[in-house]
């Protein structure tokens, strides 16, 4: 009995522990720099869902690592407008391919389903308006936004 | 209870092997000159079945707007809603429609059509520039 309370509080902690801990999008919304013009922006977050919480993978754009999926987490990149593939390090290889032109913003959700032995981790292209609805309530997870 | 379980390991790791988007290279589109970009409305959201098994709807309070001719039909880009075309990879899509109907989709990243097989009709209420 002893030893089950102990397993689950210690269960429960590594849950905990794998989620985003940034400060939330509300306190850096304010520092987020505006879009220079020849710019589009790439969002990239995932729900605090704790299904899969240990999966994090790497996020790859164009073959360059530029973040990790972190449950509850967001981070942003401002790149040239061009074709854009990303790549999320799991079991599966599963790609998600898109354009960006100047000016614009994209969302990359990364969703988390069960795969045959493991949660895996996949990329989604979302409009605007989900997006920035549902980043609201996560944390920021990229570097030190410069002012 | 063994087999029982093996049999649904087997099937889950079918389920897990998604069938790659089948497509054939196309063109750009081409905007004919002096053309102003065409915009579309549907009257009703479409929902489409696509040979991967994934289903996508096409949203009526979204635009389309033309970005051009490929063989297969006019190019119509979305704004307001994002489109996906999903297999084993998940591909950014336009749709492509030729009198009245959805032919298929064109990828502006892999510069390839998808063809929708049957094609469906289209309910367009609105046509402007």
């Amino acid at each position: 009995m002893k030893t089950t309370r102990i397993l689950s509080a210690a269960i429960i902690v590594l849950l905990l522990a794998a989620c985003a801990t940034g400060p939330k999008y509300a306190e850096v919304r304010g520092a987020i720099p505006p879009l220079a013009a020849d710019q589009g922006r790439i969002y990239f977050y995932r729900s605090a869902n704790m299904f899969g919480a240990g999966i994090q993978p790497v996020v790859m754009l164009n073959g360059e690592k530029v973040g990790d999926s972190v449950p509850g987490g967001f981070f942003f990149i401002d790149r040239k407008p061009g074709n854009y593939e990303v790549l999320l390090s799991t079991e599966v290889e599963r790609k998600l391919t898109f354009t960006l032109v100047s000016g614009q913003e994209q969302y990359v959700r990364m969703s988390v389903t069960l795969g045959v032995i493991v949660y895996r981790v996949f990329p989604e292209l979302v409009d605007a308006a989900t997006g920035m609805s549902e980043i609201k309530d996560l944390s920021y997870t990229g570097s030190v936004i410069k002012k | 209870m063994l087999r029982a379980g093996s049999i649904a390991c087997l099937l889950a790791m079918l389920a897990a092997c998604a069938t790659e988007v089948q497509r054939t290279p196309s063109a750009a589109p081409v905007i004919a000159a002096g053309a102003n970009s065409r915009v579309i409305r549907l009257g009703s959201d479409v929902l489409v079945n696509l040979h991967t098994g994934y289903t996508r709807t096409l949203k009526r309070d979204a635009r389309w707007v033309s970005v051009g001719t490929i063989a297969q039909g006019e190019v119509f880009k979305p704004e307001g809603q994002v489109l996906t075309v999903e297999g084993a990879h998940v591909h950014e899509a336009y749709i492509v429609v030729s009198d009245g109907k959805l032919t298929g989709f064109y990828l502006p990243v892999e510069n390839a059509f998808v063809p929708l097989v049957p094609q469906k009709a289209l309910p367009i209420s609105h046509q402007g520039s």
